[in-house]
């Protein structure tokens, strides 16, 4: 990643944040009514906030595990039948886990809340309704849409959800889960009389977890897309090889990890971990989109193939002993590309590929009297060119292999070779601040480009306490630009550059921190107020605690009802 | 293929050191223009650096996992027992097979070498060393010797039972891997070795999170591992009193966050003990008379009332103070409550020292309040800080008559408060990143000090964070510093202050970067030679790994890996 330059500007951004930081152990946070102050936790609101709720005065019903269950009518397939096991499976033990704080030991009818007028019954059944039969895998064009009640005039006592799509149903039964809150015996779980009508403001919600600066353990990427399921993200961007190391597997090429990952047996993903992955991605709604990123940030793939990369030199003359980017004059690196490219689209289901194209360093091209031959020889003197011509024929080969295969490019290839490329790429945004971003935006959609946006979402730049309103405040459509313009603006994601996370701190230190972005590329443009989503981003991370994540806190001092717990 | 050959593995082959394959730490360069820098260390290497090491290129082989016996002529010693069984083959060999290697002297045991005399401290708990005693009391002479053609033993001479615990760390830490084999050594070496302070120390705070007795105890283990030595255990504060007093059990009783996230007496005396076995002090901080609001909910008049609408007392005023805020020093109550609460302690503890805070108390509250104003009348004050003079004198005071040494935070002095010279100050201020001139001023006036200013490992940045750890000295960031006054630092503290940190980060936050400040504590003064820094990032590295190996969640402090069974190692501190 993203060498060099930000280095010193973040360092300043730091410095500032910390004001004077020798000047208090941090208390001038707390505020003075409520002296000390937390964010107390919310009852029962979900995160991301739903779209459309309306809400039945303080009317409840009270789910009764292991009572309770789910009941489908009209479709189902094996993807909603196990979200149902799952979800059944996470409120049982949410129920069980209360269980010792049980005060009550009455029986059934002296429960207190049974007393009260805004009770309205148990509800035992949650209907699922799907209207249409299941799609087999989650897409570009995948409707998230669900409406769920519970309690509603029109349905009075029960719940139901209803979705046209399985991926609706997902997404409905992950609100209904986080509907749920204890009793005030902790005897049982209730919850609010409730419409709810939910859809995403964005198709493309993404994590990037970065497996080559560190390897992560195929358990760790499995928790955290549990965790993103938690949270609605939709995408998982796979920046799976870079400099470092390279650990895809490859059928073709298989000497790429033996020899660039960093270690041949253990620290590579196989085949099989890679289907488990696209698998446990699917079954949560999902995609796996992977980068495998060219022609700058490929040093581990040197190791296989040496010639592959460019020979740096000396301004002498001499071999310097170092590599740069691929060498685009060498037709062998378009051959290699065609076949591992072909293995990766037939790999991965997705229609989306990430090609990379970022940061290529001009310099060890320039350095090259191959390629200086071949500059002089055309009279080209602009470097990026080479890049251009390089990314424009990675493009070719993907629609060669595979039409419908739609490409993501970081930004510079759009910078360096704008009018040339596909109107169908999908341009990643991940350079500058708001204003430099928002300018990219517009250009790229501009030229009719559909945009995703990262620049404000790198998670990977840490600085202390509460950091994420920065995040939750960015916003993807926050440009000059016309409403058809805005439209290209398919969503965005946030970005855990891997220098300094492996399996040790990635799941703290990606969340909360992704929830704030999860919200505001799910929830409507007029959820943005910080005060409001800091309480429930409080009851949200308990949740998440309670569900065995790792998740760090957000908003200062705090406990949650089930802490994180290594006895648990 | 010349691009196989990275910078460290290059370094290795060039350094003749070791005539088989490598393996224990990686690091990878952010690219091919920006190599890593400084000279990697071999497998094997300690940290924090020894005073003084000679490695030999001999090396001797493990024969087999029970290769690594222990015996001592210090017989029935709890402590060194205990330590004996630490040691086991699995932590040292976790679940791999040991296999002798041959054609090499075979490794046979390690003895412990005790001065006859010193089994009291088998059932005692270590201490700050005396001046007197401090080139002793943590010291060893270590040496991994050739007995014959074909046995390797090592020796530990220690002059106290702390003293073999910090020989065994550094044993522990000599025993390397060949490459992915099961071919495990140890290279023939001397090494004498000593702290350079002999209080180096890491502050938790269980009170803005509750931290639970596992990772309390995970901490203890990863500090004994990286030779730091005192638990500072900022036990309650202004959000919760996790802490259960037999005394006043309504402090824990409506003050811990939950009835559960609370530290009975007999847990505290656990984690005691546990970090006793370690050869670990635990400082226990009860922080007045500020940070102390958590005490509202259950004795509300020992807080002084504030009188924020200037009428009625218990009343905030925005920006300024709150309702109630810092123990009310006019009443008697006052005093004799934590002369009370003081006296449980005392018998809880088992250091000498007790943390009694005192720091940032501020005036507003006071201020505002007419009662405070009949105080001084009647005192005949015209400062504030002859009231914070007034309580903190009287509680030190009565702290000392109790047997106890207080350890302050050094705010009563930059506020202008006389305190006995015998008081022992952290020193946590800085202004922007400039701390110096805090520490000389607690220098000057001759007192004793901790120094924690560069080492809040709660404030967290992107990169390299430890660097700067690393570099800070603090001796050689005082230009005027005079040699009697080198002799007043006892040593520093790193803290983290929970805010943001809890059982789901905490571990990894702190761990391995805490290390660069352990071994600017422990090791000689002559490794802060800024060249060096880029050589112990290898080094740091390499404990890095070598914490992962032992399963702390060490977090990395660069690209790179740490050894094929890095993959299984737990990511938390679950066990």
């Amino acid at each position: 990643m993203r060498t060099g330059v930000d280095f010193p500007i973040f360092y300043f951004i730091v410095l500032l944040c910390m004001g004077t930081p020798g000047s208090s152990h941090l208390k001038k946070e707390l505020s003075l009514e409520g002296y000390p102050s937390t964010y107390l936790p919310t009852r029962g609101e979900p995160w991301p906030k739903p779209q459309h709720v309306t809400k039945y005065g303080q009317l409840f019903m009270v789910v009764r595990p292991p009572v309770f269950r789910f009941e489908t009518v009209r479709n189902t397939c094996d993807l909603v039948e196990d979200a149902l096991k799952r979800y059944y499976a996470l409120i049982n033990r949410r129920h069980s886990t209360l269980q010792r704080f049980r005060n009550d030991k009455k029986n059934d009818a002296e429960k207190p809340w049974k007393g009260t007028p805004n009770y309205v019954g148990y509800l035992d059944v949650l209907k699922i309704d799907l209207m249409t039969p299941c799609e087999a895998y989650p897409n570009e064009n995948m409707d998230e849409s669900y409406e769920l009640k519970i309690d509603t005039p029109d349905l009075v006592g029960q719940g139901l959800l209803v979705a046209s799509s399985n991926w609706g149903i997902l997404r409905g039964l992950e609100t209904f889960s986080q509907l749920l809150y204890p009793t005030s015996d902790y005897a049982a779980l209730q919850l609010n009389s409730t419409l709810l009508l939910d859809y995403p403001r964005f198709s493309y919600r993404s994590v990037l977890l970065d497996t080559s600066r560190h390897y992560l353990s195929k358990q760790v990427i499995l928790e955290n897309l549990d965790l993103m399921a938690m949270n609605k993200y939709n995408v998982f961007h796979w920046h799976i090889v870079d400099d470092q190391s390279f650990p895809y597997q490859s059928r073709v090429f298989p000497e790429l990890s033996e020899k660039g990952a960093y270690h041949q047996y253990t620290h590579i993903y196989t085949q099989e971990d890679i289907a488990d992955i696209i698998e446990f991605a699917r079954r949560r709604g999902i995609r796996v989109i992977p980068e495998f990123d060219t022609p700058g940030h490929t040093r581990s793939w040197g190791y296989a193939w040496p010639d592959f990369l460019t020979e740096c030199f000396t301004s002498r003359g001499q071999p310097d002993g170092t590599f740069g980017p691929i060498n685009p004059l060498r037709e062998d690196a378009y051959k290699k590309m065609a076949q591992l490219l072909e293995e990766v689209i037939n790999v991965f289901p997705d229609s989306y590929l990430h090609l990379g194209g970022d940061e290529v360093d001009f310099d060890c091209w320039k350095s090259n009297p191959e390629i200086q031959n071949y500059m002089q020889s055309r009279n080209l003197t602009d470097y990026s060119i080479l890049e251009s011509a390089f990314m424009l024929e990675m493009m070719n080969i993907v629609k060669g292999l595979s039409p419908n295969t739609t490409y993501v490019i970081w930004q510079e290839v759009f910078d360096h070779g704008a009018r040339a490329i596909n109107k169908d790429a999908v341009i990643s945004v991940w350079m500058g601040n708001q204003t430099e971003a928002g300018k990219e935006l517009d250009r790229v959609t501009a030229l009719g480009h559909r945009a995703i946006l990262s620049s404000c979402w790198y998670l990977d730049y840490i600085s202390t306490g509460r950091d994420w309103p920065k995040y939750y405040l960015c916003d993807p459509q926050n440009f000059n630009g016309t409403s058809a313009q805005k439209r290209l603006v398919i969503g965005g994601g946030a970005a855990l550059w891997g220098e300094y996370v492996d399996s040790t701190n990635v799941t703290p230190r990606l969340w909360p921190r992704a929830s704030a972005t999860a919200e505001r590329l799910w929830s409507s443009q007029t959820v943005n107020n910080t005060e409001e989503a800091s309480h429930r981003l409080e009851e949200h991370r308990c949740r998440l605690v309670q569900r065995g994540f790792n998740v760090q806190p957000p908003n200062g001092p705090s406990h949650c009802l089930v802490d994180w717990n290594t006895r648990n | 293929m010349p691009l196989k050959l990275e910078p460290i593995q290059l370094a290795f082959l060039v350094c003749s050191f070791f005539i088989v394959d490598f393996s224990d730490a990686y690091l990878a360069p952010i690219a091919a223009r920006l190599p890593l820098k400084g000279t990697p260390s071999p497998p094997g290497t300690p940290w924090p650096e020894p005073m003084s090491a000679n490695f030999s290129i001999s090396i001797a082989t493990i024969g087999n996992r029970d290769s690594i016996t222990f015996t001592s002529n210090l017989n029935n010693c709890s402590i060194l027992n205990s330590a004996f069984n630490r040691y086991s083959p699995d932590l040292i060999f976790r679940d791999l097979p040991v296999e002798s290697a041959s054609g090499y002297p075979v490794f046979a045991g390690i003895e412990i070498i005790l001065p006859s005399g010193i089994e009291n401290q088998c059932g005692e708990y270590p201490r700050l060393a005396l001046e007197e005693e401090r080139d002793t009391y943590e010291k060893y002479e270590l040496r991994v010797e050739q007995d014959s053609d074909s046995t390797v033993t090592a020796k530990i001479q220690a002059w106290t039972v702390w003293g073999a615990l910090r020989g065994l760390e550094t044993f522990s830490q000599l025993i390397w891997q060949n490459g992915t084999s099961n071919n495990f050594f140890i290279n023939i070496s001397q090494i004498v070795d000593s702290p350079r302070y002999p209080h180096r120390g890491f502050m938790i705070d269980t009170a803005r999170h509750y931290v639970d007795i596992p990772v309390i105890e995970t901490i203890l283990e990863a500090m004994s591992y990286t030779k730091l030595n005192v638990l500072h255990w900022h036990i309650v504060d202004d959000q919760s009193f996790p802490f259960v007093s037999k005394t006043f059990p309504e402090l824990s009783a409506k003050g811990a966050y939950l009835p559960e996230l609370t530290y009975e007496p007999e847990e505290v005396q656990d984690i005691i003990n546990y970090a006793r076995d370690r050869g670990i002090r635990v400082i226990l901080e009860f922080d007045t008379p500020g940070h102390t609001h958590v005490y509202r909910k259950s004795f509300p008049q020992l807080l002084t009332p504030c009188y924020g609408d200037g009428v009625n007392p218990g009343t905030p005023s925005p920006d300024k103070h709150a309702a109630y805020e810092i123990l009310d020093p006019t009443k008697e109550f006052t005093y004799s409550f934590m002369k009370q609460l003081f006296t449980e302690i005392k018998n809880v503890t088992k250091d000498e020292f007790i943390h009694l805070g005192m720091d940032e108390v501020y005036y507003s509250c006071w201020q505002s309040s007419p009662e405070i104003t009949a105080f001084m009348e009647q005192n005949n004050y015209t400062e504030y800080s002859q009231v914070q003079e007034h309580y903190t004198l009287r509680h030190l005071d009565m702290v000392k008559s109790l047997g106890a040494k207080p350890l302050i935070w050094h705010d009563p002095l930059e506020f202008g408060v006389n305190l006995d010279k015998d008081i022992v100050l952290q020193v946590w201020k800085k202004n922007g990143s400039d701390w110096a001139p805090y520490l000389q001023h607690a220098l000057d006036e001759g007192y004793q000090v901790i120094l924690s200013s560069p080492w809040y490992l709660n404030y967290i940045a992107y990169g390299e964070t430890w660097r700067e750890y690393y570099e800070s000295d603090p001796v050689l960031s005082l230009p005027n510093i005079t040699e009697d006054q080198e002799k007043l630092i006892l040593g520093g503290e790193a803290c983290v202050w929970a805010e943001y940190a809890d059982p789901t980060n905490l571990v990894q936050r702190v761990f391995p970067y805490i290390g660069a400040i352990a071994e600017r504590l422990w090791s000689p003064i002559s490794t802060l030679d800024k060249n060096r820094t880029d050589d112990a990032m290898h080094r740091l590295d390499q404990h890095r790994c070598r914490l992962l190996w032992r399963g702390i969640p060490a977090q990395p402090i660069f690209n790179g890996y740490c050894f094929p069974q890095e993959k299984s190692i737990r990511r938390s501190s679950k066990k």
